[in-house]
Formats: C-alpha cells, sequence, structure tokens
C-alpha cells in the first residue's frame, strides 16, 4: 500500500514511494536533480515594458510645425522667411521618432541631403516645449 | 569549473509558489523567471543560511530532505543550475 506525494518532482519520474523507506529514517521525497537539465528549468518572462518602447519611436515630429510651414530651415536650424539665402525648403513632413533617432546616430532623414538632413536636425534640437514633436524629441533622448 | 564556487541568493528576489512552477521575481533587473524543480529546492537549500555555499553543501542540505541519486552526478548538476541561475543575476558567485 503505497501512497502518492504531492511536491515537486518530474512528471515522468517513477512514482514516490516514502511508504517503503525504513520507519526510523525520516520519509526523504525523491527530488531529481537530472530531471530537468537546467537550460530548461528556468523560462524567463520578459518585462511588459519592452513593448512601450515601440510607441515611443512611432511617435512623429514635423519639420517644421505645422502653424509655420513654408518657412525655410537655416543650417543652423532656426526657421526664416522663405526664399533666404542658404537656407532649405521645408514643407511640414513629419519624421517618425524611430527615424529621427537614426538621423541623429548619422544617419540622414529620407528625401533630404546632406545640408537638408544637417539643417532639419538642429532645427530638431532647438524645439521647445510647446512646439509640436517637442515631446517626441525629449521622449527620444530618456534613457530606456 | 571548480568545485569551490560559493553562491548566495540576490536579496532582491520576489518567490511566489504555484502548484507545479515558482514565480522568480528579479527586482533588479525586472525580470520574472517561471522555475521547476529542481531549481527551487535549491535555492530553498541557499536560503537556509547566510553564508555562501558550495555546490557540495547544498547537496549536503538537499540529501537531507530529498532523495538524490549518484552524489557526484547531482552535485555536477547543481552547479550547472547556479550558473544558469547567477547568468540571470537570481544569484551571486563569490
Amino acid at each position: 500500500m503505497s501512497e502518492q506525494l504531492p511536491g515537486p518532482h518530474i512528471s515522468d519520474s517513477a512514482p514516490i514511494d516514502a511508504m517503503d523507506e525504513s520507519a526510523l529514517a525520516p520519509s526523504r521525497r525523491q527530488l531529481l536533480i537530472g530531471g530537468a537539465v537546467a537550460a530548461s528549468a528556468i523560462v524567463s518572462i520578459r518585462p511588459a515594458l519592452a513593448n512601450t518602447a515601440a510607441s515611443v519611436l512611432n511617435c512623429t515630429i514635423p519639420v517644421p510645425d505645422q502653424g509655420r510651414a513654408g518657412n525655410y530651415v537655416a543650417p543652423n536650424g532656426q526657421l526664416v522667411p522663405a526664399g533666404t539665402a542658404g537656407a532649405f525648403p521645408a514643407q511640414g513632413r513629419s519624421y517618425t521618432g524611430e527615424q529621427v533617432k537614426q538621423a541623429l546616430r548619422g544617419g540622414r532623414l529620407s528625401g533630404t541631403s546632406y545640408e537638408q538632413n544637417q539643417a532639419y536636425l538642429n532645427y530638431i534640437r532647438r524645439l521647445q516645449s510647446g512646439t509640436s514633436g517637442f515631446t517626441c524629441y525629449a521622449s527620444l533622448q530618456m534613457p530606456r | 569549473m571548480t568545485a569551490e564556487c560559493r553562491y548566495h541568493q540576490d536579496s532582491d528576489a520576489a518567490l511566489c509558489v504555484l502548484e507545479d512552477i515558482t514565480l522568480l521575481y528579479h527586482r533588479a533587473s525586472g525580470q520574472t523567471h517561471m522555475v521547476i524543480s529542481p531549481v527551487p529546492e535549491i535555492l530553498e537549500a541557499l536560503g537556509e543560511e547566510d553564508a555562501p555555499a558550495t555546490a557540495a553543501q547544498l547537496h549536503a542540505r538537499l540529501e537531507r530532505r530529498y532523495d538524490l541519486g549518484d552524489p557526484e552526478r547531482v552535485i555536477a548538476e547543481i552547479e550547472a543550475h547556479l550558473a544558469g541561475l547567477t547568468a540571470l543575476g537570481v544569484v551571486r558567485r563569490t
């Protein structure tokens, strides 16, 4: 008459049978150390917070903001009247946080020449609170 | 693999025992791990004393409660489990 003990043991092991132990010895449950190899005994759950990074990078930054579309962007990022020599036209095209992040790392915003890209990035770097795109740009700066 | 590595549990972890699995939340990494036997038992044996322990010492503690089998093989397995836990930061090696 044996009794199956509950408790941690690998399911495909032999049934636990503590009643066969000597009455004088404390009963011990079987523990299969090798039953689950080290790699499979632990499954790690990635934190859900990892998904919030994606939403940050999908935010958009318009160059320039809608209210000032039609101005030109000077090389240093300031907005100047249309037609200013040395400045670049800007129609308010929006770039995603991901695109801006790549450009800030040495890439290039799509559809721009090298100098135009630098001008746009300088415009973005000058964004102030209250201007469209500021929050998106600021969130790119936050360590994750 | 040296036999003299000593391990102790990283104090920043919370355990939640469910029926067949144990959830191990490691605050420092923010990660949760689902662990099955014999990992919870090894962690419990680790926690029995404050001082760091070697795999052999853990084996001795576990031997008191469980029927483990061939000691040499089992100690090597315990060491392997500890290495996995160390990689996650749940256990520290000194």
